[in-house]
């Protein structure tokens, strides 16, 4: 009689210990779904590098790029025609109708205190461009931007300063929304 | 006889069943913990200090060695002057990340030996 209960007691700790199993199991794959399934976020460092690029390309060890002044120090407008050629960039994105997701901008002011433009560069998508300057609740599905200045001295001696806004979007790619 | 086992039967009984609550409730924190942790997935430059050696270059801000290079080039010294202080008052506002002083040295340095 007693073995016959111990048995049946047996069977129901067991049918209980798979089901435990069962539950850690399905637990453990939900974590590990929840925690790898979330894309990492790296705009901000996409536009962080996109920026560094547009400086090297323009001012690069102490040299102005020389197909963006010319000797007589004058900004050459062939060089905002081709900027995308010369800086070896391309925005192209696959699909008729996607919005390519990036934007760059790039302000040229003369001397070091003066903040009036003398010559400007922009390319890619300029209605990403007021993402930067909203401060909203969810920040997640705005674009990343990054502002950056910097000096340089042309080959005629004289000092600009460089203003360069970079902004990447891949809200899709980048974040769950 | 009956009636003493009876009671350690629901005794075991409720120590399983507060056992079970237990790892069910333990998994819903990880679940939930693993989901939030999930949202903070960013790539940043920035690394722990831990894992940057302390023998790389502290300056290492493109913008500011670009600016302190075209300052180091600068023939006149008043306006070396000037935008010494500009650069200073930009990195103290954060505009430059890294050592102000340190990326000045460095930058001196290369280019006195360029």
């Amino acid at each position: 009689m007693i073995s016959k209960i111990n048995k049946k007691g047996d069977k129901l700790i067991s049918v209980y210990w798979f089901a435990i199993l069962v539950i850690v199991a399905v637990g453990v794959v939900l974590m590990v779904n929840a925690f790898y399934g979330n894309p990492y976020d790296v705009r901000q460092i996409e536009s962080e590098t996109l920026a560094d690029h547009v400086a090297n390309c323009i001012y690069y060890g102490g040299q102005v790029n020389p197909s963006l002044l010319s000797a007589d120090g004058v900004f050459r407008p062939d060089f905002r025609d081709n900027f995308m050629h010369m800086c070896f960039l391309n925005f192209s994105v696959e699909g008729e109708f996607t919005p390519v997701p990036y934007y760059i901008e790039v302000n040229f002011s003369s001397g070091i205190n003066d903040f009036k433009n003398v010559f400007g560069i922009s390319e890619g998508n300029i209605n990403l461009r007021p993402d930067c300057y909203i401060s909203a609740g969810n920040m997640q599905n705005l674009a990343k931007c990054t502002q950056k200045e910097f000096f340089m001295k042309s080959s005629s001696g004289k000092v600009y300063a460089v203003k360069i806004l970079s902004v990447v979007s891949k809200v899709t790619e980048n974040t769950n929304g | 006889m009956v009636k003493i086992n009876s009671k350690a039967q629901v005794g075991e009984t409720l120590t399983w069943i507060v056992a079970t609550i237990l790892v069910v409730v333990l998994l819903i924190f990880f679940i939930f913990g693993s989901s939030l942790l999930s949202g903070t997935k960013k790539v940043s430059d920035t690394f722990r200090e831990s894992l940057t050696s302390g023998q790389v270059q502290e300056g290492n801000d493109v913008f500011l060695q670009k600016s302190l290079f075209a300052y180091a080039s600068i023939g006149s010294v008043s306006t070396q002057l000037e935008l010494d202080k500009i650069l200073e008052k930009m990195t103290l506002s954060g505009n430059f990340t890294g050592d102000y002083n340190q990326t000045k040295k460095e930058v001196l340095l290369n280019y006195n030996l360029k």
